[in-house]
This record gives structure tokens, C-alpha cells and sequence, in this order.
């Protein structure tokens, strides 16, 4: 510093000196060990992202497919209902078709018909008979004989309690 | 200090550029954006904005497919649920002319469709001749079977791209021409036509659905459609329930049927039943009629080779009056003369009034002279002398009736006859009732002539809908109601959606009245002039009629010979009429052509509508047998269990048990009626010749009938009635051979000349 020639002139002190200068980074370096830990980590780290990048991706190719797969399955039940309609149409058209042949071939003058060619007669309005039903028209259906347990039970327990009456008659 | 002011001064050179450079680039940059893209912006412009909305409307009419889906036409049920008219899916037959690629090819579809599909073979290949079409009709509305034929051949043919079917729908009637003037038929489209189809189209039609999906360039349907599909679903149309029975109406046509062409009627023949509690109409026959499922050909074999001999316009006039002739429901639309039918109501009048009672007499001389003009009895110039009131109705006496108005007076008998609904509609939910004029009959300023004239039922017109309707009103204790045919609508789901109530317009006479003219009316049947009309065990009312045709009266002598009546009379439940238009037998009077129709009918219906039987004694006493079944018993206990019937037997072959009768067992043949038991299976059937029975007497039927050996099964008779029937038709006819101890059924008609 003696030896140049300042710059600023004849002044006393270098003020320069005491002006603010950007403050500069010491690099510390890490140690070893840390360094060490420190790639590992990268590793690692690198290695997740990988992994959350695969999963992610994964995850959106799936939802895809199950999307494509979904809509392609939609189609597919779509035209089978298409088809199904198609021929529950053709099927009623058929039991149309044959309920009216059976109706025209069942009709009072195809019964009156085939009667007449086989000799058949006519009844007489007297030898039918009219009964009166005063209950209605309801049917009872007689037991077979076979019973369930509780059945069984209860008519245990009647006959029981018949026995006893019959016992002290 | 120069320092740090020079390099701010450096500092503020380097940021000024940038900022402006920054401007420019940008402004360069837009400059460049318009005027490189300018055109393209104008462009979106254009399209987006200007031309936006049209442009969506047609990309809309392209990409969307809007197909109108038809919706089921309603069905006809009967009263009881079965099935009178539906439609039925069928398909149509489309073919593209222009995918045809040789003439080999016309000339295949031309032979094989034209025989596979019933179509003209040279109508065809002048189809496939039009190479520029691509939709050309060949047969309309074939079933399924005939598509899966055509599928085939095509797949054999490999003409795929040449035939196509689409659906559509035809409406079929199982039963054929059952009730055909009541249903009516559709047309080509699918609308009702005629009767109730078209009465009924907007309940039947229902409303057609639409169903938006997309399509690609060329109008086929896009894969997965249902998920770009809207549908707005079709209103099927609503279901009728009638009142109408199948099984009567079976019975009304077939005896009606029989009684046409027996008596060879050339305008038609009409029987009605009316439920005289309701007014519903539980059968309306007319014959001289069609089949629904194939209307446009005419039904009566007559008019067709009447048809044949014509040509041109006079033929295509010709068979459009006889389609129109045979589509019409004579019972609404026409206008007939009752006759002696029309005295039940003057009757009404009389006790309503109290001008006449059941014992009032009345002195026929076999004619009745009215200012100057002379009218004679049907028995001139014979005459029925002095009689009781009950008797003129027996006697259908002509002076009687013509005095008895005269009694009531023109004003009286005009508010009756307005009373009983003769001068307006009935109301009747059916298509083409006839307008009714006051050009059609007399009102209260009618003079004697007239007065007396319309008494008897003559020189006026009504339709036979307002003849039923006017006698229900006698049988039901003199309410006139509304007749009806419909009697619900119900939904495609079976849900009730509209009934008809039974609708009494007025009380026309009094129960008293009623009562005592149905009284009379019943003893007209029992033994009286409507004795054709006996129904054994049932109390029949009615009164027969024939009336001259007085336009034509000039030129052909025809008549309408009719029956109307009721039963049981003592609580009537149904009323029947029946008219036959211009009937040309030997015999022609309503009494012994009609009559016996309504007891056929009336025979058959009242059991069927569980009406019961109430047989007097001296009916018991008369009442034919049922042979006893015999085959497999021992000889003498069969002969026993054929006597304790009140028959005989005949025993054939030499066996001991019985292995073959006749006739079979449950068989009815009259007391005193023979059993042929058959006891060798080696011995041939005895066979008798069956005489001719028509024209016999009864004694003489019994007699020729023990002789020849078969047995004859009595139709006809009325117990305790006086008369001379004779055979009027007989089962087996006369001539043929039939095994001994054969049932012929025999009708006998009192052929008394009752009008």
C-alpha cells in the first residue's frame, strides 16, 4: 500500500477502507461424515421421488384404464340391453301372435264346431243343476298329515287336555 | 463519491433500456400476433359469433337422430277380460335398389322374395329396376317368422346391404268377425276407421314418445348410446273394457247367422241384448259383416260374384257401396218401420192413461174404417171378433190397437212417444248413430189417419238402438236409460282410469204399468202369437212384428220382420230384439223368422248368465231324458237303469254285457225314447234310414221317428199352447243313414200367421 500511488489523492487515511463492502460468504466446508449423510439422503430422497413419481403415475394410469374399462363396460351392457330389448320385443310379438291363434281356435264357434263333427249334443238347460254355495266360493284345503314341531306340539297339548276331560267325565 | 455517482449513473443506463426494449418487443410482438393471426381471428369471429347459432342447430340436426317412437295402441277386452282387438309388433320389409350390383341379382330377388314374402314377382323386379332409390316398400307388416326367412336367405344370397327391416305395428282381432260392426278396424297408419276404433281413437292412440341420440356421418347410431340418449317415453294408449260378452255375442251371431241365410235376407239381419237394469249392451250381432283383420274385402259371397260380373268405374261404384254397406252398424244407423213391435207402447199409453185395462174388450170386425180410409186386420178378412185386451196383444189385432190410440189422442200419444225417446238420439257411445228428423215421424198435430197408423207401429221410422232401448225401459218398471257399450278405460297398467255409470234419463211410465203390460206380454209368449219365442222354464215378454217397407211397396212386397222382448218377466234382467231386413222365405212374418231367433239366444244366454230355471209342472212332465250310461254294465241292469228313465231298449248280439249304446250316455232324447245296446263288438252297426221330418206335425215326427228307430229331441214346443207347430228344421237331414237309436233334433215353428 506504501509503495502505490493512491488513488484518492493526498488524503490522510484510506476512507475507502470504511466503506461497506459486500459481505462475503466464508464456505465452510461439512465434514465427511456429514457430507456422507448428506448424499445418502440425496439418495434416498431421489429414490422416494422416483417412487412417488411411479405411484403417481401408477394411480392416474389406473384411474384411466378403470375409466376407459368402465365406459368400454357401459357400452358393452348398453348394446346388450339394446339387444335384450330388441328381442323381449320380438317375444311379445310372439305370444301375441300365439294367444290370438289359440283364442281363434278355443272361440265358442270353434268348440261349437268340433262338438257338432263329433257328434256331440247340446245339453239341456234342465239337466244342469244349481247349487247354492251360502259361504262363498272359498275352498278348504284338507291336511295331508304331515305336521311341523309346533304342531305337533299343540296338538299334543289338546290331546292332553282332552284326555283329562274324558278322565274326569 | 465520483465513485458511487458514476456507478449509479451506470446503473440507471443499463435498467432504462431494458423497460423500453421490453415495450417494443412486446408491442412488436402484438403487432406481429394481429397481423399474422388477424385473419384467423376474423374468421373465429365470423363463425363463433356471427354465424354461432345457426351453425349449432345444424351440428345439432346432424349429430342427433330424433326418432319418433309409436305408442302401443290401446287394446278391446270384453266384459270378462278377453281379448277383442291389440296390436302386435310386426315388421316391414324396405328394399335399396341402388345395392343391388347385377341384373342376376334382380332377377334372383325378384323369383325367390316374391314367393318367400307372397309379393307380385313382376311389381318386384320393377322395383329393383330403380337404381337411384334406396327405399322401396316390399311387403308391409309380416310376422317374425317370415323375417327370420328372409334373414336367411339373405345371409345365403350374401345380399346384405340390400334389405332391411323396420317395425311396426298391426292390429289384429282373434276372434275374427265376432262384434266386428261393434270394434270397427284401423287403417293403413294405424287410426281408427270405423265402430268403436275410431269412436275411441284419442282413449286408444295414446301419445308417441321421442328418443334424441346421437349418430355419426352416416345416420347410424353412435357406440354407447344409451349414455347420449334422451328418451321422453311414449303414453300408451288406454285399454277398453265393454259390455259386451263374447260368449252371448257368440250365441246372437250364430242363431242370427243361421236365421239370414235360412230365410235369405238380402239387407241384413241385426240382434241386440241390452241389460235393462244398466242399458249396457251385452251383445250386438249384425250379419251381413266383415272380418276386422281383413276389411277392405267384401265378406258376402253374394255380393262378390255379383261384383265379378261388373268392370271399371261401375265396379269400383259397386264395391265401394258394398264395403260401406257391410262396415255399417245397421243397429245405430238404420231407420226401420217397427210394425206390431210398437204396441207394447201404445199398450203403455192405454193403462198410463187409464183409457184401456186388462179387461177392457175390443171388437176386431177385420178391419177399421178411419175418415174414409179403410185399414185392415193381418187376418183379413177373417176377424177377431170381441177380445180382452191381453188377447188383442196375443192376437196383435190391428183395430184393436188402432181404437186404443185413437183413445189416447194424438197430443198423449205424441208426449209417449217422445217419452220414450223415439224423437232423439240415445246417446249410445258408438260411431254414426243416425240423426234423427222430425221428417221421420208424426208429431201431436197428427190427424186420426195418421194417429191411427203410427199406433200399430207403422208409417214412421226409429233405428233399433231406440227400439231396445224403449223396451228395456218397459222391462226395468219405465225408466229409459242411456245405453253404452264402453263400460271402462282402463291404463296400460290395468288401472282404472274412467267407468261409465248406468244413466236413467226419465221415468217414462209408472212400475204399475209395466208391471201389468209385461204381464200380458209374457202370456203372448206362453201359449199366445209370440209362442215361438218360449224358453222352458224362463217367463219370456215380447211381441213379434212385421212391417211392410212402404217406399218399395210399389214395385217388392219386403218387410222387416222383427221380435223384441225381455226376460225373465217377472224380474226382467235382459231385453232382446231382433230384425231381419227384407227376408224372402215362404214365410215371413216376424213371429215365426224372428221369434225363434230370440229363443234360441235367450235359451242359451239366460243359463249362461246364471239365471235359474224355475220349471212349472206341467214343463217337468214334458222334459226329455238323459240316457243313462250302460257300457260295461250287465244287460238286465242296463235295461233296468234305462227304463227307471222312462225309456226303451234294444238289445243287439247275444252277449251279457253291454259294450257299445246309442245313442252315448248324457244323451237327452224324449220319454219313451229308444236305447240301442250293443253287446258283440262283431255285429255291425244297425243303421236306420233318418226320415224326413220338416213339415211334420208332432204326433207325425213321434210316429215316423219309432218306425225308422231313431230318436227325436223336441226343440220349440210350448207347453199348453195351442197351435199346430210343424218341423221346421231338423239336425240330421232327411235321407242320410245313421246308426239306429241316432238323436235328431227336431224344431218345431208355430207357423200360425201372427205378425
Amino acid at each position: 500500500m506504501a509503495m502505490q500511488t493512491p488513488v484518492h489523492g493526498t488524503e490522510a487515511y484510506d476512507l475507502s477502507l470504511f466503506e461497506e463492502r459486500p459481505a462475503r460468504l466464508k464456505v465452510v466446508k461439512p465434514s465427511k461424515k456429514v457430507q456422507k449423510a448428506q448424499r445418502r439422503a440425496a439418495r434416498v430422497q431421489s429414490v422416494v421421488n422416483v417412487a412417488v413419481a411411479l405411484l403417481v403415475t401408477t394411480a392416474v394410469c389406473a384411474v384411466v384404464a378403470l375409466m376407459i374399462f368402465d365406459r368400454v363396460q357401459i357400452t358393452e351392457i348398453n348394446d346388450e340391453i339394446i339387444q335384450k330389448q330388441e328381442t323381449l320385443d320380438i317375444l311379445e310379438s310372439e305370444t301375441i301372435r300365439l294367444s290370438n291363434e289359440l283364442a281363434a281356435q278355443t272361440s265358442a264357434e270353434q268348440v261349437d264346431s268340433y262338438a257338432a263333427a263329433n257328434g256331440m249334443q247340446k245339453i239341456d238347460n234342465y239337466q244342469l243343476q244349481y247349487i247354492t254355495v251360502e259361504a262363498g266360493d272359498k275352498l278348504e284345503v284338507t291336511n295331508n298329515g304331515e305336521r311341523g314341531f309346533f304342531e305337533t306340539v299343540a296338538a299334543g297339548i289338546g290331546d292332553f287336555f282332552h284326555w283329562m276331560k274324558y278322565l274326569f267325565e | 463519491m465520483a465513485t458511487s455517482e458514476k456507478k449509479s449513473s451506470s446503473e440507471m443506463n443499463v435498467r432504462a433500456p431494458a423497460r423500453g426494449m421490453k415495450l417494443r418487443a412486446v408491442l412488436v410482438l402484438l403487432v406481429i400476433v394481429f397481423v399474422a393471426f388477424g385473419g384467423v381471428i376474423a374468421q373465429l369471429f365470423h363463425w363463433q359469433i356471427n354465424q354461432g347459432d345457426s351453425l349449432q342447430q345444424e351440428a345439432v340436426a346432424q349429430q342427433l337422430s330424433d326418432t319418433v317412437t309409436s305408442p302401443n295402441r290401446g287394446k278391446i277386452l270384453d266384459r270378462n277380460g278377453n281379448t277383442l282387438a291389440e296390436s302386435q309388433l310386426v315388421w316391414t320389409v324396405i328394399m335399396s335398389p341402388a345395392a343391388i350390383e347385377s341384373e342376376e341379382d334382380r332377377l334372383t330377388i325378384a323369383e325367390d322374395i316374391s314367393a318367400l314374402l307372397e309379393v307380385d314377382r313382376d311389381t318386384l323386379y320393377a322395383k329393383t329396376q330403380k337404381t337411384y332409390s334406396q327405399f322401396e316398400y316390399v311387403k308391409k307388416k309380416i310376422p317374425r317368422a317370415k323375417v327370420e326367412e328372409l334373414a336367411t336367405w339373405v345371409s345365403e344370397k350374401q345380399m346384405g346391404g340390400v334389405f332391411r327391416v323396420i317395425t311396426d305395428y298391426k292390429r289384429v282381432y282373434p276372434y275374427g268377425s265376432l262384434a266386428s260392426t261393434v270394434l270397427g278396424f284401423t287403417g293403413a297408419e294405424g287410426t281408427g276407421l270405423y265402430g268403436l276404433e275410431a269412436m275411441y281413437e284419442g282413449t286408444l292412440a295414446g301419445e308417441a314418445g321421442r328418443v334424441i341420440t346421437t349418430q355419426n356421418g352416416w345416420g347410424e347410431k353412435m357406440p354407447n348410446t344409451l349414455s347420449y340418449e334422451k328418451t321422453i317415453d311414449a303414453n300408451d294408449g288406454n285399454w277398453l273394457v265393454l259390455t259386451i260378452d263374447q260368449t252371448i255375442q257368440h250365441y246372437a251371431e250364430k242363431y242370427l247367422e243361421e236365421a239370414v241365410r235360412s230365410t235369405g235376407c238380402t239387407n241384413r239381419g241385426l240382434a241386440v241384448m241390452m241389460d235393462v237394469k244398466t242399458g249396457g249392451i251385452l251383445a250386438l250381432a249384425v250379419k251381413g259383416d266383415y272380418d276386422p283383420n281383413d276389411p277392405f274385402t267384401v265378406a258376402d259371397p253374394d255380393v262378390l260374384a255379383q261384383l265379378a260380373e261388373l268392370s271399371g268405374d261401375e265396379e269400383s261404384t259397386a264395391r265401394a257401396a258394398a264395403l260401406q254397406k257391410q262396415w255399417n252398424n245397421k243397429v245405430v244407423y238404420d231407420f226401420y218401420e217397427p210394425g206390431s213391435v210398437f204396441k207394447v207402447f201404445t199398450s203403455c199409453m192405454g193403462i198410463e192413461e187409464g183409457v184401456a185395462s186388462e179387461n177392457t174388450t175390443f171388437r176386431c170386425g177385420g178391419s177399421l174404417t178411419v175418415l174414409g180410409r179403410k185399414m185392415n186386420c193381418h187376418v183379413y178378412p177373417s176377424a177377431h171378433g170381441t177380445q180382452t185386451f191381453a188377447q188383442a196383444i196375443s192376437n196383435s189385432c190391428n183395430p184393436a190397437f188402432m181404437n186404443l190410440g185413437l183413445s189416447v189422442g194424438a197430443k198423449n200419444f205424441f208426449k209417449y212417444f217422445v217419452g220414450f225417446g223415439f224423437t232423439e238420439l240415445t246417446g249410445i257411445d258408438m260411431l254414426g248413430e243416425s240423426k234423427v228428423t222430425s221428417a221421420l215421424y208424426y208429431d201431436d198435430t197428427m190427424g186420426d189417419v195418421s194417429l191411427a197408423t203410427n199406433s200399430i207401429g207403422q208409417t214412421f221410422k226409429i233405428t233399433p238402438i231406440q227400439m231396445i232401448t224403449a223396451i228395456s225401459a218397459v222391462a226395468n218398471g219405465g225408466d229409459l236409460m242411456t245405453p253404452y257399450v264402453v263400460a271402462e278405460q282402463l291404463d296400460s297398467a290395468g288401472n282404472v282410469v274412467k267407468a261409465t255409470t248406468p244413466t236413467v234419463r226419465r221415468q217414462v211410465i209408472s212400475k204399475d204399468t209395466a208391471s201389468r203390460v209385461s204381464a200380458m206380454l209374457a202370456a203372448a209368449v206362453n201359449g199366445g202369437g209370440s209362442r215361438n219365442a218360449y224358453v222352458a222354464g224362463y217367463r219370456v215378454a215380447g211381441k213379434t212384428g212385421t212391417s211392410d217397407k212402404t217406399e218399395t211397396a210399389q214395385t217388392e212386397n219386403n218387410v222387416w220382420a222383427s221380435f223384441a222382448g225381455y226376460a225373465p218377466a217377472d224380474d226382467p234382467q235382459v231385453a232382446i230384439l231382433v230384425v231381419l231386413d227384407e227376408p224372402h222365405s215362404a214365410i215371413r212374418y216376424g213371429g215365426t223368422i224372428s221369434a225363434p231367433v230370440a229363443q234360441k239366444i235367450l235359451a242359451d244366454a239366460l243359463p249362461y248368465l246364471g239365471i235359474e230355471p224355475i220349471y212349472t209342472d206341467a214343463e217337468l212332465a214334458n222334459m226329455n231324458s238323459a240316457t243313462p250310461t250302460v257300457v260295461g254294465k250287465e244287460v238286465n241292469t242296463a235295461a233296468s237303469l234305462v227304463k227307471s228313465q222312462g225309456l226303451e231298449y234294444y238289445v243287439v248280439g247275444d252277449g251279457s254285457t253291454v259294450l257299445k249304446q246309442v245313442p252315448d250316455g248324457g244323451a237327452t232324447i224324449p220319454k219313451g225314447g229308444q236305447v240301442v245296446l250293443y253287446t258283440e263288438t262283431t255285429v255291425a252297426d244297425k243303421t236306420v234310414t233318418v226320415p224326413k221330418f220338416e213339415g211334420m206335425t208332432l204326433a207325425q215326427a213321434n210316429q215316423a221317428a219309432a218306425a225308422s228307430g231313431v230318436n227325436i229331441l223336441i226343440k220349440g214346443l210350448v207347453t199348453g199352447a195351442t197351435g199346430d207347430p210343424k218341423v221346421s228344421t231338423q239336425s240330421v237331414a232327411g235321407g242320410s243313414t245313421a246308426p239306429r237309436g241316432t238323436v235328431v233334433t227336431v224344431n218345431f215353428i208355430y207357423a200360425d200367421a201372427i205378425e
